[in-house]
């Protein structure tokens, strides 16, 4: 079972672009460890929180 | 609890403030280059400016006295031989020629002048500085920064942006810092570069803002060439600069 942990959220505001940068999390023994980070472009991402960025890279990410 | 003059210093019955968390990240982050162009005007100075090594052939027109020498023969009847003699004969001819002709000459110069313009743009990137346990819901934040300008921004024709912030000190960073501004000549501010550190929840985000207008300068290279247009391409400006920002984040909370 994978869990997204959002580095950062960078956006043109003039463009409504946003690109989202996260970290793939698994587990590892009793821990957590990096897998993988990605970026992700999601357009009117602007007014996304966290927790929606966070289920739209998971979504991705799974496929 | 009381200080030295009885003063109260804390009122337990009150809210307290305390920590709830530490938090300590280091972040670089790049300020984007906007991108812009060179604009350049210029005129022909007109003859007199500059000269140039010309060689140029040109018709030369004129009467000439030209001689030649003909062997003239006659029959000598006494003799009875011929008798030839050489004569010199002149005569007056208009020729024509085409001579090199080479010095210097007046030319054109070219008076150019030139100044930049950068584009406008908005651009905004936020960092997970971390988080403190779920639901503590914090309540403020106590921010300190220590922050280097590895790259700075610049301009060709108004050098380095300008910044208050000291390099790799501790300061405080609560709130909104201001990182980097730049101004129009008159005082109007064109561009800004903030980083504002706040709470989502029980996340702390740090932003980085940048926002320029668009800057169209005011001509300042200026040049008077004699071998064509000047190439002023060296103005481009990169207005990128890079930040790397050690914070340090106090997450607190009030009792209730």
């Amino acid at each position: 079972m994978i869990k997204v942990r959002i580095v950062s959220t960078a956006a043109d505001l003039t463009s409504n672009l946003t690109t989202v940068k996260a970290e793939v999390l698994e587990p590892f023994g009793e821990m957590m460890r990096v897998k993988d980070v990605v970026e992700l472009e999601v357009e009117n991402g602007v007014n996304l929180d966290d927790g929606e960025l966070e289920k739209l890279v998971e979504e991705k990410y799974g496929r | 609890m009381s200080s030295q003059s009885n003063g109260v210093v804390f009122d337990t019955d009150t809210p307290m403030p305390h920590i709830v968390g530490v938090i300590n990240k280091y972040v670089a982050h790049t300020f984007p280059d906007t991108g812009g162009d060179v604009k350049v005007r210029g005129f022909l100075t007109g003859a007199g400016n500059c000269r140039e090594y010309d060689c140029r052939y040109e018709r030369v027109c004129g009467y000439e006295r030209v001689c030649s020498y003909e062997r003239v023969c006659e029959y000598d009847s006494f003799f009875d031989r011929e008798v030839c003699t050489t004569e010199r004969i002149c005569d007056r001819v208009y020729q024509c020629d085409r001579e090199r002709i080479c010095g210097f000459v007046d030319i054109d110069g070219y008076d150019q002048s030139a100044k930049t313009v950068v584009y406008a743009k908005e651009h905004v990137e936020r960092y997970t500085l971390g988080s403190v346990e779920s639901g503590t819901n914090p309540d403020f934040l106590l921010v300190y920064l220590t922050a280097n300008r590895t790259k700075a921004g610049s301009q060709n024709a108004r050098g380095t942006f300008k910044t208050a912030i000291p390099n790799g000190r501790r300061i405080s960073g609560t709130g909104s810092t201001l990182l980097e501004s730049a101004y129009r000549v008159g005082g109007s501010t064109w561009l800004t570069r903030i980083v504002s550190v706040y709470l989502v929840g029980n996340t702390v985000k740090a932003e980085f803002r940048h926002s320029n207008r668009y800057y169209d300068g005011e001509y300042t290279e200026n040049t008077i060439s004699c071998f064509g247009a000047a190439d002023f391409s060296f103005m481009n400006d990169d207005i990128s600069s890079r930040w790397g920002i050690d914070f340090e984040v106090y997450v607190g909370k009030f009792t209730t």
